[in-house]
């Protein structure tokens, strides 16, 4: 069975999003580097550090589905009508958009709460791992003790408001400590 | 610092944060040989590095009370402790101690003097969170640590709302730890 996986660029300061949104700051190492790196389905292309290269393209062929919020959605204009990596996309939401509600729709609306949307992504990923995007839905994974990875990107920056990863542990919701294990550590590498 | 951005939890707790100064088998005395760290060959490396390179130690009046004034033997001396209110049994001749009442820019001023060549290391959340406000931090160093409190004392609340760019000056994987420094770009 796959793997549920989060993933955010972050800021020092545990924000994945300025108050407006805004990620320029934060995505500045998609396009820093020297390595170049189509975005599937898009003309847009990444160009980033060797050592990123090689957790992009992980990224990219990984997954077998996506399970993100409404905010995420809202956010990103539907990323453009598509799904981003090409791969199906469940939305958890109370209402369904519904300039997105008919039959062709590449996005799958779940309105009967995340773990519903977990079921329906395993059948679609098979062996594959999920990657879940969006803060609420990573929070309620994290609180249902089913998240099994979390992947930060962490960016030099301190934003010093915006939108946080993990708000509602923030507001004190869940105050229960939760013990996670650094993945291979031997494959950080040191910069200076 | 928890890998959601506390350094404490609830009730200045630090059980989960500080696993790691127990989790190696270099040991190291600190506090004058009252407490021995054990900690990995890397994390080891680190401190021993700081020690020799610090002069001097800034340090908010919240920290010094919850440390209970380290028994009298800071991490870094000379120790500076902005405050409101200094407390009289250590105002005294011989103390390790010195109270600034007049803001943390004094504090700074007066720790780079005693500090000579050498840094002046700043410890505690709104310590920090000044002097990032006051645009006097050259560097941030981060202990990152494998766990998620979900609530206690944020480090960086507080700074601001412009972005402050960093630059990603190290990172080291130790046991049960991260060690990061950013040099503040200004």
């Amino acid at each position: 069975m796959g793997k549920l996986s989060a993933g955010f660029t972050m800021s020092l300061d545990g924000f994945i999003a300025k108050s407006d949104d805004g990620i320029r700051e934060l995505f500045k190492w998609y396009f820093g580097g020297e390595v170049v790196i189509p975005v599937p389905d898009s003309p847009m292309v990444f160009k980033v550090a060797p050592a990123s290269a090689v957790i992009i393209q992980e990224m990219l062929t990984r997954f077998g589905a996506i399970i993100t919020g409404r905010r995420d959605f809202d956010v990103s204009d539907a990323w453009g009508g598509k799904s981003p990596l090409g791969v199906p996309i469940f939305i958890v939401t109370h209402s369904i958009p519904e300039a997105w509600a008919n039959k062709e729709s590449p996005f799958t609306f779940v309105t009967d709460g995340v773990e519903s949307a977990v079921e329906q992504a395993r059948k679609t990923a098979g062996d594959k791992d999920i990657a879940v995007g969006g803060t609420t839905i990573t929070q309620q994974l994290i609180n249902l003790g089913r998240l099994d990875e979390i992947h930060i990107d962490l960016a030099p920056i301190l934003l010093g408001c915006g939108l946080a990863w993990l708000a509602a542990r923030r507001n004190g919701r869940d105050a229960r400590p939760g013990s996670i294990t650094w993945a291979n550590p031997q494959n950080w590498k040191s910069r200076g | 610092m928890s890998l959601d951005g506390f350094i404490a939890g609830p009730n200045d707790d630090v059980q989960h944060l500080f696993k790691w100064y127990f989790a190696g088998d270099k040991e190291i005395p600190v506090q004058g040989g009252r407490m021995t760290l054990k900690i990995s060959r890397e994390s080891a490396n680190l401190i021993e590095e700081s020690i020799k390179t610090t002069g001097a130690m800034v340090a908010g009046r919240h920290m010094f009370d919850v440390a209970h004034a380290w028994g009298g033997t800071p991490p870094f001396a000379p120790c500076f402790i902005v405050t409101h209110n200094p407390p009289q049994e250590w105002v005294k001749p011989g103390s390790p101690f010195t109270f600034i009442t007049d803001g943390i820019e004094s504090a700074i001023r007066q720790a780079k003097q005693a500090a000579g060549d050498k840094n002046v290391a700043v410890a505690t959340a709104t310590t920090t969170q000044q002097c990032l406000k006051a645009g006097l931090l050259d560097e941030i160093h981060i202990d990152l640590v494998p766990v998620l409190l979900g609530s206690g004392v944020r480090l960086f609340d507080y700074v601001g709302i412009e972005p402050i760019e960093l630059e990603i000056a190290q990172v080291i994987p130790a046991a049960g730890v991260t060690h990061l420094a950013y040099r503040v770009i200004k």
